[in-house]
């Protein structure tokens, strides 16, 4: 008996057979979409097969499960090559290659444990280009990260390692970051604590003209390397009302400032500049290594150079190369040191270096009575200043401070009406709003805003913000062009750009290159919410002190006058004769014993007391030294932890050998020995009675065997070329039992073992 | 394989034949060479020469009173130690290296000012009971910095490449100082003490005939010499 109704039934079975017709439909249908012309990995594959005939090619859709990092992607379905070697060159589709660097990028991030959108973005579970690249599909957040923006993904992992090998544009970015003070209005969770970029105006009213000031506020000019006070009323001259308002804002800060300014103890007012003074401060200035981060900037001031003393009239320079074009040029020197093993990207910033301000109008800017309290002693003025203190004596300070109260190289403007003590309450209040809002407190101690936060919005996760969250301003463009690196890169090059009538914007402008703003994109891409799981992060306590060294190298402007990392130091190219002016640190790992430089970091004596320029001190910690003596360290791929050398004590029957031949070879006739120096010449060398808690035994064996190799430049003679000897007698003549002699003597100059004083840090050298 | 393997050495020995004798001073015997000689004379107004100042080593470097040796006018105001060559001669009479020498003698180098071939084994001596440093520099890199501590000791170095050597003691004697010209051809001389120099078996043929001296800086004069003939030149400074 059936149920339904004979007419009923008829409808049914009609339906039915719709139904039925349709399934079938979009059965054939959904087989004819998938298939052969439809799936374009299987072009690929079958591309691939093509190149690798024979070779597994994974024969329909690939996928990679990565549990940990929740990734699911198939990339390779398409991308085939990826891990096969020998897949390179323009012939070969990229879809198809071989991974670049793959010893780097798939040897260290094996594609089993990391995957591929991890690190390159894109929606991992498409099979289509356009949808696994997220660029055709309006739904996915974040497309494919193109070109440099692939090394954002690098800082996720490698957080607190820096110099990455892979990621150039991205050092670049978190080079800048720091730099230009970014950390001052932006906190970036779990970054080293930043310092303040610019000096402090604690005690402003005594250091620095109130016209000037007001001048530098309304519009700063870019004049050193690494730091910049941004433009906080950028292109004002553009517009008459944002003109009005810089000048009226600027004076308000400035009343602010000097309004706050706390009383600062100075030298007696200087009347007069005592020309002779300034002429001998002149003579310092150029020596003692200022120059090795300032420059004086008036036409010609600049040019110098410092050769010793000689008695006999040399021949010039030009007359020893103008015969190059007939005799050949040597070229650069042949015996280059060897290539350090892993490549690196310079520690030094492009461009012009200038580490410090330029001096060029500093008379003019600063108050002639604050020089010489300033060069005496920077920590008394500001605590955390980055100008070193350099040991002067009162008669030096005096001299250097006559000679920068002559350089006014440009007009200060006076001061506005409006700026003269006693101020007006309601102006300095205007000025702490401002300077709260602006955030002048992120870079500068200022009185009073010590409890004040950052001016700006955290950027922890700022690679993570969806494009269509951001205010595109007034004009925005069409919706597909709203991507991220379009909104980021316009925001670094003009941060006001997006302003409307009703969103006012506050952040500053500054000057970057073009590379260092596509960085700065880069590394700001790298910020993430989500850290890694565990085991994926870079934990390597070494590698972070390295970073740390690193980052102290560069922070303290030690490139400015040491050559490192094949850099010549900028102070070098004064010095004619290269051994007048600051040591290269390159192979300094592998010379220095590492306790000694800890030791000397923290209180930096007069290591070669026959030259002027001087090893300033840099108030460092214990942990900047630390951080600095393990770099030096890694990088002669010494042992780390390191642990003291040990020189065994000679034995009597082996001295009564060394002795004679130490003083035959009259290595006293340049160097000095336990502080004795003997001789009436402005030419000497190091210390041999330092030699047992300064010098690494093996290094001066190398040094002794070709000192010129160890120490390209060195003025040390080789006493052994080629295996021969001065006395062909002693140990049968034979060069390297001498030469262990002799390092054996020099480790026993009547010194005690190395130590250093935990509680002060000071080394404990044991005087004769 | 091998086949190609051995035409392939071939063309590569035959263009390595080819651009050696291309860029290589080639010898041979010359006929009918001429002769280049003449003088150097410095007709300004020479100071005497300075009295150097000892400032080490005094029992040693201060037994007789030194001078300065960087301009040196001799009779008839002849320069001395001026450098006479031809540029760049490509083929002529056998280059032969031999032996020359450097020898710290009382705190100063004998020759002041020397000329040699490519090649040639440069002896450094130490005739003094003091350290000498003898560092000789090209322009851009150390040739060798020996230490000689004994008196009598002799180090042997060969010179391989062509340039100027500056030669200077860094062990405290700052007054000490030499040049060493290396060429890859055999035409070269040194001015004696009026001046004079002279360059034989000189292929005819049209050249340039370079000056240098370490004050004055150089001069070039083109000379053409002819088949046997003595092509007499005198180079002046004011």
């Amino acid at each position: 008996m059936s149920a339904f109704r004979p007419d009923e039934q008829r409808s049914y079975r009609a339906l039915f057979a719709l139904l039925g017709v349709a399934f079938l439909a979009s059965t054939l249908w959904s087989v004819w979409d998938e298939g052969w012309t439809r799936r374009p990995w299987k072009v690929w594959q079958a591309r691939y097969a093509e190149l690798r005939p024979g070779a597994p090619n994974g024969e329909g859709i690939t996928q990679l499960v990565v549990p940990p990092l929740e990734v699911v992607d198939r990339c390779p379905t398409c991308h085939l090559g990826v891990d096969t070697p020998g897949l390179e060159g323009p012939e070969i589709s990229r879809v198809l290659q071989t991974h670049p660097d793959p010893a780097v990028m798939l040897g260290k991030h094996p594609v089993a444990r990391f995957g591929c959108t991890p690190c390159h973005r894109g929606q991992g579970l498409a099979l289509t280009a356009g949808k696994a690249h997220g660029e055709d599909d309006p739904h996915w957040p974040e497309p494919l990260a193109r070109g440099p923006y692939v090394q954002a993904s690098c800082l996720g992992c490698h957080r607190d390692e820096e110099r990455l090998a892979g990621a150039p544009v991205l050092e670049t970015g978190r080079r800048v970051f720091r730099e230009m003070g970014c950390e001052a209005c932006h906190g970036v969770a779990n970054a080293p604590p930043p310092v303040k970029r610019g000096p402090s105006l604690k005690h402003v009213a005594a250091k620095l003209d109130p016209g000037w000031l007001v001048s530098w506020i309304r519009a700063p000019k870019v004049r050193r390397a690494t730091r910049q006070m941004p433009q906080f009323w950028p292109h004002a001259e553009d517009r008459p009302e944002r003109e009005a308002q810089r000048d009226a804002e600027s004076i308000d800060i400035a009343a602010y400032l000097l309004d706050k300014s706390a009383p600062f103890a100075l030298a007696d007012a200087v009347t007069s500049v005592d020309e002779t003074l300034a002429e001998e401060g002149h003579r310092l200035f150029d020596r003692l290594g200022c120059r090795g981060c300032h420059v004086i900037g008036t036409p010609g001031g600049d040019e110098l150079t410092i050769r010793e003393e000689r008695s006999s009239e040399a021949a010039s320079d030009e007359n020893l190369s103008i015969l190059d074009d007939v005799l050949g040029s040597d070229g650069p020197a042949a015996d280059a040191p060897p290539e350090p093993s892993e490549a690196v990207t310079p520690t030094r910033p492009p461009g012009p270096v200038n580490f410090g301000p330029p001096l060029g109008d500093v008379g003019a800017r600063i108050q002639a009575k604050f020089f010489e309290a300033w060069v005496r002693d920077p920590a008394a003025y500001w605590k955390d200043a980055t100008m070193p203190g350099l040991d002067l004596t009162t008669r030096e300070a005096r001299a250097l401070a006559a000679y920068l109260t002559t350089l006014r190289a440009a007009e200060v403007p006076p001061p506005p009406d409006s700026l003269k003590p006693p101020y007006d309450r309601a102006v300095v209040e205007r000025g702490r709003k401002l300077i709260a809002a602006y955030g002048c407190h992120g870079c500068h101690e200022i009185a009073g805003m010590e409890d004040e936060g950052r001016a700006g919005p955290d950027l922890s996760d700022y690679g993570d913000k969806d494009p269509h969250d951001f205010h595109f301003g007034a004009e925005p463009p069409p919706r597909r062009e709203r991507t991220w690196e379009r909104f980021t890169e316009a925001k670094i090059h003009r941060p006001r750009a997006f302003e409307t009538k009703d969103i006012k914007l506050l952040m500053p402008e500054v000057v970057l290159a073009e590379p260092e703003a596509l960085g700065l994109a880069v590394f700001l891409r790298g910020l993430r919410a989500k850290p890694p799981p565990e085991g994926y992060v870079r934990a390597d306590p070494a590698a972070r002190a390295v970073s740390a060294g690193e980052r102290t190298f560069a922070e303290r402007g030690c490139w400015s006058c040491h050559t490192f990392d094949k850099e010549q130091g900028r102070i070098n190219r004064y010095y004619g004769d290269v051994y007048l002016g600051p040591p290269s640190l390159d192979g300094a790992g592998a010379k220095l014993q590492p306790q000694w430089l800890f030791a000397y970091l923290l209180d930096p004596g007069p290591m070669r007391p026959w030259l002027d320029v001087r090893m300033p001190r840099f108030r460092l910690t214990p942990d900047d030294a630390d951080g600095l003596c393990e770099m030096f360290a890694r990088r002669e791929h010494r042992r780390v932890p390191m642990r003291p050398l040990a020189m065994r004590a000679i034995t009597p029957a082996r001295a009564k050998l060394g002795t004679p031949f130490f003083e035959q070879l009259k290595c006293v006739q340049c160097h000095m020995l336990n502080r004795q120096q003997g001789l009436q010449t402005a030419q000497l060398s190091a210390d041999l009675g330092l030699s047992r808690v300064r010098l690494d035994p093996d290094w001066v064996r190398r040094f002794l065997v070709d000192p010129g190799k160890v120490l390209p430049g060195t003025k040390m003679p080789q006493f052994f070329p080629d295996g021969r000897t001065p006395n062909p007698t002693l140990l049968d003549g034979n060069a390297q039992a001498q030469i262990e002699l002799l390092v054996e003597t020099l480790f026993n100059l009547g010194l005690q073992p190395a130590a250093r004083d935990d509680t002060t840090g000071k080394p404990l050298l044991v005087t004769p | 394989m091998s086949e190609r393997r051995g035409v392939g050495l071939s063309v590569v020995l035959a263009m390595l034949a080819w651009g050696s004798s291309v860029l290589a001073y080639e010898g041979k015997a010359v006929e009918g060479g001429g002769t280049v000689t003449g003088a150097a004379r410095f007709l300004g107004h020479a100071p005497a020469p300075k009295k150097l100042e000892i400032t080490k080593d005094h029992a040693v470097c201060a037994k007789v009173p030194k001078y300065s040796e960087v301009l040196i006018v001799g009779p008839g105001k002849g320069l001395h130690n001026a450098v006479v060559f031809l540029d760049r001669v490509k083929s002529g009479k056998p280059l032969r290296a031999g032996r020359a020498s450097i020898d710290n003698r009382e705190c100063r180098y004998e020759p002041h000012v020397q000329a040699v071939a490519v090649g040639t084994e440069m002896l450094v001596k130490n005739s003094d009971a003091v350290l000498h440093n003898t560092h000789a520099k090209l322009p851009n890199s150390d040739v060798f910095n020996y230490g000689l501590p004994e008196k009598g000791q002799v180090i042997p170095k060969k010179l391989t490449r062509t340039g100027l050597i500056k030669v200077g003691c860094d062990a405290g004697h700052t007054w000490m100082s030499a040049y060493i010209l290396v060429f890859d051809h055999p035409y070269f001389a040194v001015t004696d003490t009026y001046g004079r120099f002279t360059i034989g078996d000189v292929p005819p043929g049209k050249y340039n005939l370079i000056i240098w001296h370490e004050k004055l800086g150089k001069q070039v004069k083109p000379v053409t010499v002819t088949p046997g003939g003595k092509v007499e030149l005198s180079v002046e400074w004011k």
